[in-house]
């Protein structure tokens, strides 16, 4: 499949962020931008060709990622002036000449399987899969009991799925005969009408939209400790001079590389998930609430078989990883 | 009865309008938000407000001024715009101005919410504190789900969740419980409900919006001049 990121418009509410860039060139930590990590999905994903769907200051965009980043082979189709994402699909469709297509808003920072919805989209019978992603709250909600109120939760996620901004399309999809502005508005409330339209969904990941500068911080808080990773991403919780605390997620069927440390001594504690531990002769498997030693030197890769968060309590030294080998393209 | 006005908001969202103007004073159909708070608190019977203001808090006061021109005693609490407090602590910073059950409003709501009513709803529920609510409006599309696929989208719909809707009446006990610097919604609500001293009053029916971003702005004027909201 080829990559399409729609990253075209104005960042109107990102102001005065998005006065000299444009929304995907906002920085969610130093020196890396949404579409890095966009990118950076795409390519961890096994994608190796991303067409950009730009307009507000596309030269800035062009001059960021010229014809290969990360490994994927990049090109674009720049709008002149604004005519709403169904138009820049179609643009996008034409270059794509009929191959199928992974589309992403150019807004969402999000830790979603892309390689998993690929698939679910391949299997399913459907023109066009949407991943949808529970709701947050925007309020504090009020849970009643008999006459007062049993609990107060300040923005939780809800019982309600809404567009999480990462769409599979066929390549064969009737996108042209669509007529309007935007593909909330044309294409998907049609194809679900005719009940062509899937969905992927994968719950308890990382998901936010930078549509306002709060969602901006709230991102930017995220990123403070956090490293994306091909296999998902690490965080650096705790590191003082006498112990280092690490959580590591990784993906449903990704693994790290394969490596050794050869000072630092480690225990991984499960928080959630299942997978195994590689070791050159035997595997340990892993469950929910594990743990799993790992002394120095001995080499392994941790390997999910579903959506993993770990945590790793180790001696304190960061940069002490021998790669032996290396499972994906990018790093 | 005193009410506490949260005022203190950077209006970040808001932008430009908030460069130099403090959210509850950004005009909607002509007027400050604030002075729509105000006017519905006069109405029903609550004469005495203390505005807690931050940053450009000295735009407000210079607005409302001693409150006599809404029939109104206005006082004020500063906090220092560079060491924002919260929801919660600017409430406990002014503390000695609280004479006994009281209110508290966020100062970006536009709403005709019946005051008197959840006051005289809290004063028989013996709650120390009492949210109004109202069910919750969808700020995005619903996806209904159908086996494996989507059925259909639901623009913007209201959902069966009760939501805080930004004013409270409270005891003074409740003052023990916030923190210098922090949250009324994440560190003081919680704990109230977990001893069962919370109540809600449902309030779904009413005129409500926050005012929070341009969006925001942009549909409570459009209700205005449509007549949708009246005190």
């Amino acid at each position: 499949m080829i990559g399409m990121i729609l990253c075209g418009g104005s960042g109107k509410r990102l102001k005065p962020y998005t006065d000299n860039t444009p929304t995907p060139l906002i920085e969610i930590k130093d020196n890396c931008t949404i579409l890095d990590k966009q990118i950076f999905d795409f390519a961890s994903a096994g994608i190796n060709e991303a067409i950009l769907l730009t307009g507000y200051k596309s030269d800035m965009i062009e001059a960021r990622y010229g014809k290969e980043y990360k490994g994927v082979r990049i090109s674009y189709h720049v709008e002149d002036r604004p005519l709403g994402t169904l138009n820049a699909l179609k643009a996008g469709m034409e270059l794509a000449k009929g191959q199928d297509v992974v589309v992403r808003n150019g807004d969402v920072v999000a830790d979603v399987n892309v390689r998993k919805m690929m698939l679910k989209h391949t299997n399913n019978p459907y023109p066009v899969t949407m991943y949808v992603t529970r709701m947050r709250s925007p309020y504090g909600i009020v849970e009643l009991g008999d006459d007062k109120v049993r609990s107060y939760k300040e923005k939780p996620q809800l019982d309600y799925y809404i567009n999480g901004g990462i769409y599979c399309i066929n390549g064969d999809a009737p996108i042209s005969q669509f007529e309007g502005g935007s593909l909330e508005h044309t294409l998907f409330p049609r194809m679900a009408e005719i009940n062509r339209l899937g969905y992927y969904m994968e719950d308890g990941v990382f998901w936010a939209t930078v549509d306002t500068v709060r969602d901006l911080e709230e991102v930017r808080k995220e990123y403070r400790n956090k490293t994306d990773k091909p296999w998902g991403y690490e965080k650096v919780l705790i590191s003082t001079d006498k112990y280092l605390t690490k959580e590591l997620f990784i993906r449903a069927g990704y693994q790290t590389s394969f490596h050794k440390h050869p000072r630092k001594d480690e225990t991984m504690y499960i928080i959630e998930g299942v997978g195994y531990i590689e070791f050159e002769d035997h595997k340990e498997h892993f469950g929910k609430n594990d743990t799993v030693r790992i002394e120095p030197n001995v080499p392994h890769t941790i390997v999910a078989t579903e959506n993993t968060i770990l945590h790793e309590v180790s001696t304190p030294f960061l940069e002490d990883t021998v790669r032996i080998r290396d499972y994906y393209n990018v790093r | 009865m005193k009410a506490f006005i949260l005022c203190g908001g950077r209006g970040e969202r808001l932008k430009p309008l908030t460069d130099c103007l403090p959210k509850p004073m950004v005009k909607v159909g002509g007027k400050p938000i604030l002075e729509y708070q105000l006017e519905l608190l006069s109405k029903h019977g609550i004469d005495e407000a203390v505005l807690l203001v931050g940053w450009c808090g000295e735009a407000i006061e210079d607005y409302f001024g001693d409150g006599k021109r809404l029939g109104m005693r206005v006082e004020y609490s500063y906090e220092d715009p560079e060491n924002r407090l919260g929801t919660a602590g600017p409430i406990k910073a002014a503390q000695d101005k609280v004479d006994g059950t009281f209110i508290v409003m966020n100062g970006d709501i536009v709403s005709n919410a019946n005051v008197a009513g959840i006051v005289a709803f809290h004063v028989g529920m013996e709650c120390w504190g009492t949210i109004n609510m109202i069910n919750m409006p969808s700020p995005y599309g619903i996806i209904d789900l159908d086996g494996n696929k989507i059925l259909q989208f639901r623009e913007k719909p209201v959902l069966p969740y009760k939501m805080n809707a930004g004013l409270y009446v409270l005891e003074p006990e409740v003052i023990d419980f916030m923190p210098d610097v922090g949250s009324i919604e994440t560190d003081v609500f919680p704990k109230i409900a977990a001893i069962g001293k919370l109540c809600g009053y449902d309030s779904t029916g009413i005129y409500w919006s926050d005012v929070g971003t341009h969006k925001d702005l942009e549909r409570v004027n459009k209700d205005i001049l449509a007549g949708k909201f009246k005190l």
